[in-house]
């Protein structure tokens, strides 16, 4: 008789069992069975005007990601439907842009890394309560109260706090000149420089500017050179960057020349002589071309092979997004709140060169690569991480 | 004579009615922002027909008056300011720009005066860039409070659309009477001749600053409500790109005429999104719909119309 109990209790404990992990089995088909086919995706970023040549790195970046998730058969069977529109280089058209898209109701939205343009679509973009995620490069960006944007792309304060702390540390410089562009990225960036070395107790000799359309450096590079300054640091688009330092090179102006990735883009780097490219150092988003994984070097190859332009840290950042968004909705669903409640508790996942892991304000990217050219090949000196991570 | 003058006002009703109604068919988004948007642009350029359209003015500066009026309307509201004060403000602000602007540099003609106001645009551009503490610099300004009258203001985009309606009616109102004044016949005069007008006992320069500062107030008012319904500016909304195409908009639509202003802007706001199906090629269909405008109807859109009408009574 009592065998028989036990038999007949471990009957019952035998099928609660099957039903609960049965369940749980349904309950996780469920929430990946429960997105719409296809998964509507949304990127608003600049494709034409003078920001064009940043902007297509966001797009090239996620719809890389997307054809290679569909081609392997989407995400629990259900391909990824990206919709990009052209933001163009003005706010209103980045409004415009965002309009169309959050029109298409998409379950997340990729934005560029312009800031004035995030800065534009967060409230609408808060409003309609999607996951928002960007590479704006402005501080400022995570620090608007919204609950659904993140950021997968180092920001200006990560840069202007590391590129003096390493020039003055490391460099043993410490009466550098600025020169930036004086535009969102790099004026924000020149006050946080200029934050950072008076806490180093350096004082710069010279803070400069030009305007992003700006030919012509001699005069700012000369007060630089005039006013004693030891090293430079540089902060610009890949395109002015390269015009200033085949400038001081015409002016034989030689200074340890520190800025951000710009400095070790391909784009700078194809448009510069071995002499003028080397001994640049550069602190930024991490850049595929200086791993010494193949596949890396392969992926950046294929992405380069498709869209005639080489892959860049931005590039990088918005291809992990996609995944980690692929991964998160694996776990979660098609569910936007859980999409962003997964998106604030992200902690190490590894993308393709870092790890990301969310902080309070949505920032989830802390870790910089410290580049230095070897002639026009940008080798890794090592990473840099924010400090806190 | 008066069956002529009958239609036209029946056509008018008609596209009063279609225009009011447009919400009705259109959810509060992408298509009311959009129309919000070229309402604004039509009211600046409804300025700029003042000085160029009127009175023969080459004026490169008008974004930098609407920037003007929008920062000044953003700073003042978001340091407390009730925004029933910043309309008249943003008037202040972009009358004592023109007059400083206008002053010395209206005696000066053609590319001249061109230059000068592409140099106004510049200078205006790099104020509000470098003056970060004040005017958020190239990051600009957000969450600026919206238009509110003793506490009522519109909510929402349709809200805004009737609200920006009814602006623009009232613009379209005022730029009809100064066209049919003795100020705007010394404009059209001045226009024509500068030297015959004179000879007329037109004061040309009394005249090219008037259309300037009035040309100035419209966009001031422009950028007012452009900051208090878009909540968010920064410079390059107001770029020396958004004065020239505030230019093409007035020739597209036709210089000199208050319909051509409305047209041309809305053609001009409209036409880049229809055409963004297109992806990157919108932009070269978008310029050579401007080249056959300008080739085909040098009068602009508006004349169109006209055009084949005498065309059609030529054939007869």
């Amino acid at each position: 008789m009592q065998m028989l109990q036990n038999s007949f209790k471990s009957a019952i404990v035998g099928a609660a069992v099957i039903c609960l992990s049965a369940g749980v089995a349904r309950e996780s088909k469920a929430d990946a069975a429960s997105c719409a086919s296809p998964i509507p995706l949304g990127l608003t970023t600049a494709l034409t005007g003078n920001l064009a040549l940043l902007g297509t790195q966001a797009r090239n970046g996620v719809e890389f990601a997307v054809d290679e998730i569909n081609a392997n058969g989407g995400i629990a069977g259900k391909k990824l439907a990206l919709t990009t529109e052209d933001t163009g280089a003005s706010s209103t058209d980045a409004l415009n842009a965002m309009n169309r898209i959050l029109e298409g109701k998409p379950l997340i939205i990729f934005g560029s890394m312009i800031s004035p343009h995030i800065f534009a679509q967060t409230v609408g973009v808060t409003k309609s309560e999607t996951p928002f995620l960007v590479g704006a490069t402005n501080a400022k960006v995570t620090a608007q109260g919204s609950k659904w944007l993140f950021r997968t792309h180092v920001h200006d304060g990560q840069l202007a706090d590391l590129i003096p702390e390493y020039l003055v540390k490391s460099l043993g410089k410490t009466k550098p000149g600025i020169m930036a562009v004086a535009d969102d990225y790099g004026l924000g960036a020149s006050k946080g420089i200029q934050a950072a070395l008076a806490k180093l107790n350096a004082t710069p000799a010279a803070v400069t500017s030009y305007a992003p359309s700006d030919k012509d450096m001699s005069a700012q590079l000369l007060e630089i050179k005039d006013k004693g300054a030891d090293s430079l640091i540089l902060f610009g688009r890949p395109a002015d960057v390269t015009l200033v330092i085949k400038q001081m090179n015409d002016l034989g102006i030689k200074l340890t020349t520190i800025g951000n990735a710009s400095m070790v883009a391909q784009t700078t780097l194809n448009n510069l002589s071995a002499a003028e490219a080397d001994g640049g150092y550069a602190i930024g988003g991490m850049i595929p071309q200086t791993s010494t994984d193949t596949k890396i070097l392969d992926w950046a190859k294929r992405v380069q092979e498709k869209y005639k332009v080489p892959a860049d840290n931005f590039t990088v950042s918005y291809y992990d997004t996609v995944y980690m968004l692929k991964s998160i909705i694996e776990k979660v669903g098609c569910d936007k709140p859980a999409i962003r409640d997964a998106l604030a508790a992200t902690k190490d996942w590894k993308g393709m060169l870092i790890y990301y892991q969310a902080d309070a304000r949505g920032d989830l990217a802390h870790t910089l690569g410290i580049y230095r050219n070897k002639g026009k090949t940008p080798e890794l000196a090592g990473p840099i991480k924010e400090s806190g991570f | 004579m008066k069956t002529s003058r009958l239609k036209t006002r029946i056509a008018l009703a008609l596209f009063a009615i279609a225009v009011l109604t447009i919400p009705l068919a259109a959810r509060d988004g992408y298509i009311i922002q959009l129309l919000n948007i070229a309402m604004l642009n039509a009211i600046v350029v409804l300025g700029l027909n003042f000085a160029t359209g009127w009175t023969g003015q080459i004026n490169f500066g008008q974004a930098a008056f609407y920037g003007l009026g929008a920062y000044t309307t953003a700073i003042a509201t978001k340091a407390g300011l009730p925004w029933i004060s910043t309309p008249f403000l943003a008037v202040a602000v972009v009358v004592a720009a023109s007059l400083v602007l206008g002053l010395p540099t209206l005696r000066l003609r053609t590319y001249y005066l061109a230059m000068t106001t592409i140099g106004f645009g510049e200078i205006v551009r790099l104020i509000i860039v470098h003056w970060e503490p004040v005017t958020g610099g190239t990051s600009g300004l957000r969450a600026i409070p919206g238009i509110s009258l003793f506490g009522f203001g519109p909510q929402g985009q349709i809200q805004h659309y009737y609200v920006l309606i009814a602006v623009l009616a009232v613009a379209v109102l005022v730029a009809v009477r100064i066209r049919h004044s003795a100020l705007g016949r010394a404009m059209i005069a001045t226009k024509d001749s500068e030297i015959a007008a004179e000879q007329s006992g037109v004061d040309t320069t009394r005249t090219k600053l008037l259309a300037f500062i009035i040309g100035a107030i419209y966009a001031g008012l422009a950028g007012c409500l452009y900051a208090s319904s878009i909540r968010f500016i920064s410079p390059d909304s107001f770029s020396g790109i958004q004065a020239v195409l505030l230019m093409t908009m007035l020739i597209v639509g036709g210089m000199g005429s208050i319909a051509g202003c409305i047209i041309g802007a809305a053609a001009l706001t409209l036409l880049p999104e229809a055409l963004r199906f297109l992806g990157q090629w919108y932009l070269v269909l978008y310029g050579l719909g401007v080249i056959v405008v300008i080739v085909l109807a040098p009068g602009g859109l508006a004349s169109i119309a006209s055009t084949i009408r005498l065309r059609l009574a030529g054939a007869r």
